[in-house]
């Protein structure tokens, strides 16, 4: 009997090692983002990388602040490529606004993923300056597009040396997903396990043209293959990818339609518009979903 | 890697993780049935204007009943916040009054004989410079913050029913963690089938595939969503025998025909403890255990040659790197 409740013990702490994040939205805010590819904040940073990542880690530079009156959560704002020679002024601009408390303009992809989830955080309640480059966050803007008045669309490109995930390691995680769901007359509860693999390569197989978003942005249905494969062994099917106006895959996929492929680089978030679908048919009831994302097209080969 | 110990552990995982599912489908058919967030609205509603006589002729007005999920439901589970104020500014201005009209507004207010609501209403909109647009903006804002006292009641009663219910599932299968430890630790049978079918469950049958996903029927429209609700069969035949070997009463367990509390006294002594651990388990939720039972699956599995096409996938990474 002491050997079971040893057992049991054991489950206990394996199962702590499952860590989940509460995440509380105002209603009428994923109603605004569900169909937009990016967000326009006011934002001030408190902390930022002093160097890039390498680019053989992920070549980002973390950039901790806030922006209450847009985001009001705890947030990090990415660059992508921030090593390169053409993101350096963008840099110099962001250790400028280092700790100033000053707010200025900042657009990118906004990005929900419970990768450092908080025990709980709910929106639009006072956000504490950020600690370090890296707080407890499920929000970012990532990858930025505008830092004040310097355009960093360009950065929307592979990283030189970085292999990304593999996607069928990655898309594997996404597809076991889920996520608790109460919807309450204006706010969406979240309660999702920890979620993982940011950047991953995969080949894009359109099966649909690209929608213009709200914001400029285009959406397309497309099926998920394995880039480093000659088959077609299919990893995810009819997954909604995201284009941010502007950068390259964004003019890479214009005109482009069902059978068109493309080998690319994304990043996953949590797809609004199907959280808004999902809330808008449970009325009363908390449910649990599987945890729908989409994907961020970065990068396009 | 083959200890007894650790196909204990699993099995545990795997009842929970049975006993989860069935916690989850009953826990959303009495959600539905019970309409609990159209409920809470309605108090929510209640409690911020003062009075049932304002409270039904607002639930009366068109934008709102248009809002209930068909005829005849009275109750929507979701007001936008524009909407209330819109209607609720109409019924207080009265016919053939623009809902805008805030002189309108401050005697249908002062007519309606409601202080608690006059009071609110002043107290929002007695300032200087008070237009229309910002009376609006601020009359919502006044419904968003009632609803969120709304949503934590919510919250609390969905946290509260999860427990509940795991708490009656676990005494009516008579679910008793020391019990199935017990039996797992001292039948290396019943504990085998256990780990294969917790095996099978784990790779073929994942409780995410079992739950409802959305879909975008017409690839040409990336932003139309629609729910897709896969017919949910909790548990299979082999599970449902395999929770019976460990679970259930036998007939000497059931009273006897002695004292009633007698039997209570005896059942709670020899039961609690595996009953308490049972419920706080059930109620982590399936998906929780899926997680767990796939980790001591991987566990176990660790050291041998993987089998041909058994590639599930590892859980997400503590820290992937990036971000």
């Amino acid at each position: 009997m002491r050997k079971a409740t040893l057992a049991y013990l054991l489950i206990a702490i394996l199962a702590r090692l499952a860590t989940a994040g509460t995440l509380i939205l105002k209603r009428a805010w994923i109603e605004q983002y569900k169909d937009r590819a990016t967000i326009d904040a006011t934002f001030t940073t408190d902390h930022a990388h002093k160097k890039p990542n390498p680019p053989a880690k992920d070549g980002d530079m973390h950039v901790a602040g806030r922006a209450p009156k847009e985001v009001g959560l705890p947030m990090v704002a990415e660059v992508m490529n921030a090593a390169a020679q053409q993101q350096q002024k963008a840099v110099q601009v962001i250790h400028g606004n280092e700790g100033s408390g000053s707010f200025v303009p900042v657009s990118g992809a906004w990005r929900l993923w419970f990768e450092h989830p908080a025990t709980s955080q709910t929106q639009f309640q006072t956000v504490p300056p950020a600690a370090n480059t890296n707080p407890d966050h499920s929000f970012e803007i990532h990858p930025i597009t505008k830092f004040a008045a310097e355009d960093i669309t360009g950065s929307f490109a592979m990283v030189p040396g970085f292999p990304g995930h593999d996607p069928k390691t990655a898309f594997g995680s996404y597809e076991k997903l889920s996520v608790l769901i109460h919807a309450s007359a204006t706010a969406v509860t979240l309660d999702s396990a920890k979620t993982g693999f940011n950047y991953v390569h995969f080949r894009m197989h359109l099966i649909g043209s690209p929608v213009k978003l709200k914001d400029g942005g285009l959406a397309a249905m497309a099926d998920v293959e394995d880039d480093a494969s000659e088959g077609e062994d299919m990893l995810a099917a009819k997954v909604r990818m995201i284009f941010v106006p502007g950068t390259a895959p964004w003019k890479a996929v214009q005109g482009k339609g069902d059978g068109d492929e493309f080998t690319v680089l994304g990043i996953p978030r949590v797809n609004l518009n199907a959280i808004s679908a999902f809330i808008t048919a449970a009325g009363s009831a908390a449910v649990t979903r599987k945890l729908p994302y989409e994907m961020i097209v970065v990068a396009v080969k | 890697m083959n200890l007894p110990i650790l196909d204990v552990a699993i099995g545990i995982c795997f009842i929970y993780l049975l006993l989860g599912l069935i916690c989850t489908t009953v826990n959303e058919m009495i959600s539905g049935w019970l309409k609990t967030r159209a409920k809470f609205l309605e108090q929510g509603i209640g409690r911020l204007l003062g009075n049932d006589a304002l409270k039904r002729a607002l639930y009366d007005h068109p934008l709102i009943r248009t809002l209930a999920a068909k005829d005849g439901a009275r109750l929507p589970s979701y007001i936008p916040a524009e909407r209330f104020v819109t209607a609720l500014t109409d019924v207080l201005t009265g016919p053939g009054k623009s809902p805008s009209d805030l002189a309108a507004l401050k005697q249908g207010l002062a007519a309606a004989g409601n202080e608690q609501l006059n009071a609110a209403v002043t107290a929002l909109l007695d300032r200087p410079g008070m237009d229309a647009a910002a009376a609006r903006a601020r009359l919502e804002k006044w419904f968003d913050d009632g609803m969120e006292r709304v949503t934590g009641w919510y919250k609390r009663n969905a946290q509260r029913n999860a427990l509940i219910l795991a708490c009656v599932i676990t005494v009516v299968l008579n679910a008793d963690t020391v019990n199935i430890a017990r039996t797992l630790w001292t039948s290396p049978t019943v504990r085998a089938a256990m780990v294969e079918e917790a095996k099978v469950r784990s790779e073929k049958a994942r409780p995410e595939e079992m739950l409802p996903t959305v879909e975008y029927p017409n690839p040409q429209d990336p932003t139309a969503s629609v729910p897709v609700n896969v017919p949910k069969q909790a548990l299979t035949d082999k599970e449902q025998a395999l929770l019976g070997q460990v679970t259930g009463w036998t007939d000497d367990q059931l009273p006897q025909g002695g004292s009633f509390f007698g039997w209570l006294w005896r059942t709670l002594r020899s039961h609690l403890l595996g009953w308490i651990l049972t419920a706080i388990a059930v109620s982590l939720g399936a998906p929780f255990w899926f997680d767990t039972l796939s980790r001591f699956i991987n566990i176990r599995n660790a050291g041998r040659v993987p089998e041909k096409g058994s590639q599930t996938p590892p859980p997400a990474p503590a820290a992937s790197g990036v971000s």
